[in-house]
């Protein structure tokens, strides 16, 4: 994504060695391929696990942490403030805008924040136990050497885990990922390189940003119907 | 038009020397490794692409040799069985690399990554691609991902199959986590490609050149960036899945977890049947500028053999069943399968046709590039048609996972798209270097080629219909025949890849000068000098209908075309006949 | 043509078949004739777009090229529509047929008939094997001629692909599904069965013969091949059904007989050999190790040897077709210069599978763990005696620690295991992750063994016992728990607090009637 940021600021001629590769509407192209492509990803593997759901359902054991409402919170907000940012920079107030942005940044890292104290939350019972095995037999090494998850966790409930954790850690790689553009775009809109004509940075960040909002909704309809 | 015999280096005096060229454009290492330019970057592809067709093919002809005696010439055992199937591991490791190299690291990446960067902005007269930048990432991400590869075999080989079926790759006690990451990181590197690709033709088109004004590489390039789109992100979740299976035991595709090792198929070919078009469409787009070129005839059926490629891409996406025919799933959906991949035929059809009514009254110059064009035709068709019994649900069942298959995929792979590959290879190489190759040995190359193909894989279709299963160490003694000629046809290929390295090579260094258009070329690429300025133009290049020939002439003084009288700028709505 | 003549002379090498066409083989099954027109069909019109494609490309280079006096293309359009569309439609129309032809076949083997003969097929790495509706194992697939045969399929390990050229028949077998196909050969013959999705080391030659005979020789043929442990009414010594079976379960994709190294141990020098196990525990190879090796080989693993690749064989040795694991066994003893009285099965070898004989070789064997000697190499464990010599549970116990593969994670000497010892565990209190401490007694032992999941004992890891034993010690097909109770029994006798608390409800000795 850094690549395209910058591929429309003014100053890319002199980066290119004297060409010149001001594309106007290239960036937003770009970027909706970019979300056109990560979204193949997230409905193929939905899809499959829902085929995979159908085809082998468990009895429902797991509990959803209620901490999933929370940070579904924090991302709507998140999502809310970035279209005040966008709004406001086409309208030109940039203070507004600075702040709607840092806002966003704030939210999406409190959002990653959340996530892992889910994690954390369903991970309980495994850390307990690996923690129990360590303490027991010093020679023993972690789950990912020679002892496998289905090793610690419960034989029929390693689907759910599994996708629980898959899903929700492959969102937040992509949160993760957004969040730094969406930091070098808060450093420019300080900086005032963004006007009423001139926003691609925000721009960017408001498809980028939607486009999580709507994998998370996806992802959670799918996790409340299979748990 | 004359061979050269090496020595008349600088033997050029009408063209004054470029005072700078993309390739003297910075002379530091550093000026290449982190550079922006497109066809720089086009270069570094084709040197890391051929670095591993080089290793691919040698592990061919390691293959080949196997099978020369029925029990196997290289891997066998010491007399006991269980001592034959420990050596037939290094076999099995040995064709997986082969398939996992040649598809990942050949065929997917090298006609956009080399020529599609070196050739698409040229084609549209821009400067650049529209993000350097993450064209030079695609590239790096490329090549982490092959040395990932290469890793992964030093480390203990991988013996999977490059298709990596659950669950034997989830039980084998090989590298299948470093290798499928390596591929992983190849498939980023497709998707960026891709969206620059399509971002630039949305974007980067010179005006007066509408969708139906542009040359029918950028065409073929489209349909191609679409599928590394919008499938690739599928086979990076599948090999994301297998590898948290192996790490950690999540269960979803090993039945002894209760998973489903059906669905790992479905995934991975969700993604690898659309590649088979990722492969092929460019190769297409090569064949139909060069057939036109040099038949000196407008192309005929412009609209039919863009569209069909479009067609070709987005049907493509929905045949991925008839990979699975035999695995048990239900037969209404079989059908549906076998279905569409009829359908998807006949768009490769109309192209064949449309080529050939191309040729017909033109005035055909049989050069290295056409000779390679017409090959692809020829092989192409065995290929098309090959596969045309496979998608038959009743036939499959009898060939699927036998020679057929893999004579079927050669012919299309190999004869499709490694000759179009070539073609394009030929037909850019002045450009690309500013020097022309020895003509006379090239087209005996070509000729040596098709006969080694041929010799190749027709024998592996002949056993493959009779009951020889594909990937087998070791065979029944009746097949040897077919074998032996099928291997010998493997080291005449090997003699014709040699001769082409030895005849590039030479070129590079002692080749004649090249003109700015030495095959009479009307797009736009063949109105910069060869090779380009890193600018690519010195002045924007007017654009016209990239297939009219009429007014050119061959210029003999230096040995190229020119154009009588400028390219008409056509200012109405696109009139493309 | 030249090539298929002197394949026809290479013919008589192998297994019964030559190369007979130049494409698709003779079909002799139902379905070969649409098959065989389906093919024609397709071959005769590639032949002709062949020909025509190649025919144009050739004649327009020659007829077209470019001269002197051709420099430039003749004037001719550059499109045409009509022939576009007739080009689209003419392939279209072709390649619609071909589906409709090939679609109606399928259908017809996709849907076996309801009279058909049942085989169940089993794939293994690297080997077939056949099951009969009259019992009969074989490793050559014999098949009723004129009679539709259904094929349900099963893999044990990996995919297989389970490919008769000669029937037009293919199906893959997925591990953990049953897959059906169905075959109704037309002619006696003998035909070759081969592998056809990749699966490994051995793949290549996944093999198996195919004999199409006339009903009444086949059904003479599957009873012969019910009984392996006879020829011409004769008892076999074990040891020879032993090699037999090596080969015809597969056993020599994995182990050599000659020390060479393959995938799995030698079998050479096995028996009554030491191993060292992945958890650093050294066993002695006896009877009841080799029998959980072989009947429920993830259980305990040998250093050295990858884990996973050992296919489960259980039912094929255990229950009625344990003779076959005396058998296996046997042949081992056979091969090793240590065979001795505990590796070897508690039956004689030149009994030719009779029962075994239970007294009279229980004074045999030195026992290494239980105390019980004398008892210890007696009859197997699935048969509980009823007879005049009873077991003393505990030694039962003792050998089912083994062969139920406790062995794997608890150990008896106190040292740490990934599961608690049972040295001293009996009467000895146990904290629980919940808080609360508790005595492990006969009550605790028995949930912890069939229902793992209901309490967790703090410093061992959850999950990790399998939940399985609830239907192997206990339910509706064990209704006197006696395995439990013998387990129970051997735990007490490894401690010392043992007391009325903490041993099973019924006496170690059975009460002789």
């Amino acid at each position: 994504m850094a690549g395209e940021l910058q591929s429309e600021t003014p100053d890319a001629a002199k980066r290119y060695g004297g060409k010149q590769l001001h594309v106007p509407g290239a960036g937003t192209l770009g970027v909706s391929l970019l979300v056109g492509s990560l979204s193949v990803l997230f409905i193929s593997s939905l899809i499959g696990y829902i085929c995979y759901w159908f085809s082998f359902p468990r009895p429902v054991t797991v509990h959803l942490p209620w901490g999933l409402w929370l940070s579904t919170a924090v991302l709507f907000i998140s999502s809310i403030t970035i279209h005040w940012a966008w709004l406001a920079i086409r309208h030109d107030i940039q203070r507004s805008c600075r702040i709607a942005l840092l806002a966003t940044l704030v939210m999406g890292i409190a959002f990653l924040c959340l996530q892992i104290w889910n994690w954390l939350e369903i991970y309980g019972a495994l850390q307990s136990a690996d923690h129990a095995l360590k303490a027991l037999h010093p020679q023993y090494v972690s789950p990912i050497g020679g002892m496998r998850m289905a090793h610690a966790l419960i034989y029929e409930k390693q689907a759910l885990f599994a996708a629980f954790y898959f899903f929700t850690v492959m969102h937040a790689v992509h949160v993760f990922g957004g969040l730094i553009p969406l930091g070098v775009v808060n450093v420019k809109a300080r900086r005032g390189v963004y006007s009423r004509n001139y926003h691609p940075g925000v721009r960017y960040c408001l498809i980028y940003w939607h486009f999580l909002d709507a994998a998370w909704i996806l992802i959670l309809i799918t996790l409340l119907i299979t748990f | 038009m004359t061979t050269l015999t090496g020595n008349n280096f600088g033997d050029t005096p009408v063209v004054p020397a470029k005072p700078d060229n993309y390739l003297t454009h910075g002379k530091t290492i550093g000026s290449w490794l982190l550079t922006l330019d497109h066809k720089r970057i086009g270069i570094m592809y084709l040197v890391v692409g051929l670095l591993a067709f080089f290793i691919g093919g040698m592990l061919a002809e390691v293959i080949r040799t196997q099978l020369l005696v029925p029990q196997g010439l290289i891997f066998h055992g010491t007399g006991s069985v269980a001592s034959s199937y420990a050596a037939y591991r290094y076999y099995n490791q040995v064709f997986t690399l082969h398939g996992i190299i040649m598809v990942f690291l050949v065929l997917i990446p090298i006609i956009p990554g080399a020529l599609g960067n070196f050739a698409l902005p040229l084609l549209l007269g821009a400067k650049d691609v529209a993000f350097p930048k993450l064209n030079l990432i695609s590239f790096y991400l490329y090549v982490v991902g092959a040395l990932l590869a290469i890793l992964s075999t030093v480390l203990g080989a991988v013996d999977t199959g490059w298709t990596f079926y659950t669950p034997f790759s989830i039980q084998t006690e090989s590298y299948v986590v470093v290798m499928v990451l390596g591929i992983f990181l190849v498939g980023f590197s497709s998707i960026f490609t891709g969206i620059n690709f399509m971002v630039t033709i949305h974007k980067l088109r010179p005006p007066g050149m509408t969708w139906f004004r542009m040359p029918l590489f950028l065409w073929a390039i489209y349909s191609t960036s679409l599928i590394q789109v919008a499938a690739t992100p599928v086979v990076g979740i599948t090999f994301v899945l297998l590898m948290m299976e192996r790490v950690m035991g999540i269960g979803i595709f090993n039945p002894a977890l209760g998973g489903n090792p059906v669905l790992f198929q479905e995934f991975f070919w969700f993604y690898s049947h659309p590649a088979v078009y990722i492969m092929i469409l460019p190769a297409m787009g090569i064949v139909s500028e060069i057939i036109p070129v040099f038949s000196r005839k407008h192309i005929f059926g412009y609209e039919f053999i863009a569209l069909s490629s479009l067609a070709i891409a987005l049907i493509g996406f929905l045949v991925w069943g008839h990979h699975i025919f035999v695995n048990g799933q239900s037969a209404e959906l079989d059908a549906v399968f076998s279905f569409l991949t009829f359908v998807v035929a006949v768009p490769s059809a109309i192209k064949v046709w449309n080529w050939l009514a191309t040729m017909y009254k033109g005035a055909i110059v049989l050069k290295t590039p056409m000779l390679y064009a017409l090959s692809f035709i020829v092989l192409f068709t065995i290929g098309g048609l090959t596969g045309v019994v496979l998608g038959a649900l009743s036939e499959d069942v009898v060939l699927h996972d036998t020679y057929f298959v893999v004579g079927h995929f050669h012919y299309v792979m190999m004869g499709g798209t490694l000759i179009g590959f070539i073609a394009g290879l030929h037909y850019w190489w002045p450009k690309m270097f500013g020097r022309m190759y020895n003509e006379r040995i090239a087209q005996w190359t070509c000729v040596v080629l098709f006969i080694g193909i041929n010799l190749t894989f027709f024998p592996q279709l002949m056993v493959g219909a009779d009951g020889m299963p594909r990937r087998y160490a070791s065979y029944l003694p009746m097949y040897q025949p077919y074998m032996i000629v099928s291997t010998v046809g493997a080291y005449i290929q090997l003699v014709a890849f040699l001769s082409m390295a030895g005849y590039l090579l030479h070129s590079l260094f002692r080749g004649k000068k090249a003109p700015v258009n030495p095959w009479g070329g009307g797009s736009l690429e063949w109105e910069t000098s060869s090779p380009p300025p890193h600018d690519n133009f010195e002045t924007t290049p007017s654009v016209g209908d990239p297939y009219d020939y009429t007014d050119m002439v061959f210029d003999p003084v230096t040995n190229g075309y020119v154009r009588t009288e400028p390219q008409q700028v056509p200012v109405a709505a696109p009139q493309a006949h | 043509m030249g090539v298929t003549m002197i394949s026809q002379m290479l013919g008589h090498m192998n297994f019964g078949r030559t190369i007979a066409a130049l494409w698709l083989p003779h079909g002799d099954s139902t379905f070969s004739p649409g098959v065989q027109f389906l093919w024609d069909f397709w071959y005769w019109i590639s032949v002709f777009f062949t020909v025509l494609i190649v025919g144009l490309v050739v004649s327009f280079s020659i007829r077209y090229r470019h001269t002197k006096d051709r420099t430039i293309a003749e004037n001719s359009p550059s499109h045409n529509n009509s022939l576009e569309i007739t080009w689209t439609i003419i392939p279209f129309i072709i390649v619609m047929v071909i589906f409709a032809l090939g679609f109606k076949d399928y259908m017809n083997m996709d849907s076996p008939p309801a009279n058909s003969y049942n085989i169940h097929v089993i794939a293994q790495k690297w080997s077939w094997t056949f099951v009969y509706e009259n019992g009969a194992i074989s490793n050559t697939l014999y098949l009723p001629v004129n009679k539709p045969v259904r094929l349900n399929m099963t893999s044990k390990d990996v995919l297989h692909g389970f490919w008769i050229p000669d029937l037009s028949i293919q199906r893959d077998v997925v591990p953990g599904r049953v897959m059906t196909t169905w075959v109704e050969a037309t002619h006696p013959g003998k035909y070759i069965l081969q592998c056809a999705e990749y699966c490994g080391d051995g793949h290549s030659e996944m093999r198996a013969n195919v004999v199409a005979e006339a009903y009444p020789k086949f059904q003479h043929q599957i009873v012969a091949a019910a009984n392996i442990f006879e020829e011409n009414g004769k008892p076999l010594p074990l040891a020879t059904v032993g090699k037999k079976l090596y080969v015809t379960l597969g056993c020599l994709g994995c182990h050599s007989v000659d020390g060479s190294k393959g995938t799995g141990p030698s079998w050479k020098n096995l028996a009554g050999s030491k191993e060292v196990l992945t958890n650093g525990h050294s066993v002695s190879v006896d009877y009841a190790f080799l029998k959980t090796m072989i009947t429920h080989p993830g259980r305990v693993l040998i250093k050295g040897f990858p884990a996973g690749v050992m296919p489960s064989y259980g039912s094929r040795f255990t229950g009625k077709n344990v003779k076959n694991l005396y058998a296996v066994v046997w042949y081992i003893n056979s091969l090793s210069k240590y065979s001795n009285k505990a590796s070897q099965p508690p039956v004689p070898n030149e009994s030719g599978g009779a029962e075994p004989a239970t007294s009279s070789k229980a004074a045999a064997a030195p026992a290494t763990v239980a105390p019980a000697a004398a008892v210890k190499a007696a009859s197997p464990v699935a048969k509980v005696p009823s007879g005049p010599k009873p077991i003393p549970l505990h030694v039962l116990g003792a050998k089912l620690y083994k062969s139920l593969g406790c062995i794997g994670c608890h150990t008896v000497n106190g040292q740490p295991g990934v599961g608690p010892t049972w040295k001293n565990l009996a009467g000895y209190p146990q904290k629980l992750t919940t808080g609360k401490t508790v005595i492990a007694d006969y009550k605790f032992l028995r949930t912890m063994i069939l229902d793992p999941g209901t309490m967790d004992v703090v410093g061992v890891p959850a999950g990790v016992m399998p939940n399985m034993y609830k239907y192997q010690l206990s339910g509706k097909k064990h209704p006197h728990e006696t395995k439990l109770n013998a387990l129970i029994w051997y735990i007490n006798t490894l401690s010392n607090r043992s007391s009325k608390a903490t041993q099973p409800p019924v006496p170690d000795v059975p009460a002789v009637k």
